[in-house]
């Protein structure tokens, strides 16, 4: 084949691919944008549905008193950015005790009137719970712990080891 | 090639392209008509495949099974007067010179490919002209035309595809009417 037939080839088949390249990409940088859009349009729905309505998800707590005294506070009203001592407080009428916050958390006290001291032997622990494992012992500070729907926690007062402070006792 | 011959050849691929539209209507932006058209001006040159893109769309935006086109029916024959152009342009470069058929192949496919684009290209802004005018701008346009992505990337790999298999396999089995426009 002549030279000057394969180089007007060449030059279609370039213009071809670049054309091809291009027009995927725009068309990629579309569907992207489309997406990014109804992505933030959803979030904006969303926070206008919480704003308005307050409550969407719900959580169940148990305060377990290391009295005889257990109440499960069953399908208690949560919202999205919620953590366990944002729930308990609300689950309580804010009845809780707690410093703040030496150690990037509260420290819960007591709830409910039923109060730990500092060198006593009872102090509340935090127990959270899901099918496979059961109930956990959870550690870390209860602010750390971002509650969500259908979610299911339990607070304990009892006894602890006064080596390795682990509760002696569980839900 | 003489007038009655040229009106034979016209008839006979509109018919054929008309029909083949037809036949393809579920798969959108999938139609031989542009090989049909650029094969007709390949082999029978420029005015044949002039003819046959005239007809064959003028036909269609009044018959498809998407009702009239209106309009914008100039709009699709210019744009399918590409491929006649694009067919007669590569007649006169490629046809019967020494090389393998594959290369001429890739050669008739991307050509097919830059004329999908800029049938799309030309339709979409007629599109926008139609829709928009006179408050047409450049960003109305430009939404048009993106608007019409999808499609065209469809159009464009068919017509890549089509012009890579079925036009140079419609040459190569067409051997001795390829003689008759030299």
């Amino acid at each position: 084949m002549a030279t000057k037939e394969v180089l007007y080839g060449v030059i279609v088949v370039l213009l071809a691919a670049l054309i091809a390249s291009s027009s995927a990409a725009a068309f990629y940088y579309a569907q992207y944008g489309q997406e990014a859009s109804e992505a933030a349009r959803d979030m904006g729905m969303a926070r206008s549905m919480m704003s308005r309505y307050g409550v969407v998800m719900t959580s169940n707590l148990l305060v377990d008193f290391g009295n005889g005294t257990r109440h499960w506070y069953n399908g208690t009203r949560i919202e999205p950015g919620w953590n366990l001592y944002t729930e308990t407080l609300a689950a309580t009428n804010g009845d809780v005790n707690a410093t703040c916050c030496a150690y990037g958390s509260h420290f819960v006290t007591g709830i409910g009137g039923v109060q730990g001291t500092a060198g006593g032997t009872k102090s509340w622990s935090i127990w959270t719970f899901n099918r496979t494992s059961s109930w956990q012992e959870a550690n870390v500070g209860v602010d750390e712990i971002g509650v969500s729907n259908n979610s299911v926690y339990a607070w304990m007062f009892c006894s602890y080891d006064p080596v390795t402070y682990a509760p002696l006792c569980s839900p | 090639m003489r007038s009655t011959s040229t009106g034979a050849v016209v008839a006979a691929f509109s018919a054929l392209a008309v029909g083949s539209d037809f036949a393809l209507a579920p798969y959108v932006n999938v139609k031989l008509m542009d090989t049909i058209v650029f094969l007709v001006a390949f082999l029978f040159g420029l005015r044949a495949g002039a003819g046959v893109a005239i007809v064959s769309e003028t036909a269609w935006s009044f018959v498809s099974p998407w009702g009239v086109a209106g309009w914008i029916t100039p709009f699709l024959v210019g744009g399918e007067l590409i491929f006649a152009v694009a067919g007669w342009w590569a007649s006169r470069t490629w046809r019967d010179k020494a090389g393998s058929w594959g290369t001429h192949a890739l050669f008739i496919g991307a050509s097919m490919l830059v004329c999908a684009f800029l049938w799309d290209l030309e339709t979409n802004a007629a599109t926008a002209l139609l829709a928009y005018w006179p408050t047409l701008t450049l960003g109305k346009l430009l939404l048009t035309e993106g608007f019409g992505l999808p499609f065209a990337l469809i159009h464009e790999a068919a017509d890549f595809l089509l012009g890579m298999v079925a036009a140079p396999a419609a040459i190569l089995m067409i051997p001795k009417t390829r003689y008759v426009n030299k």
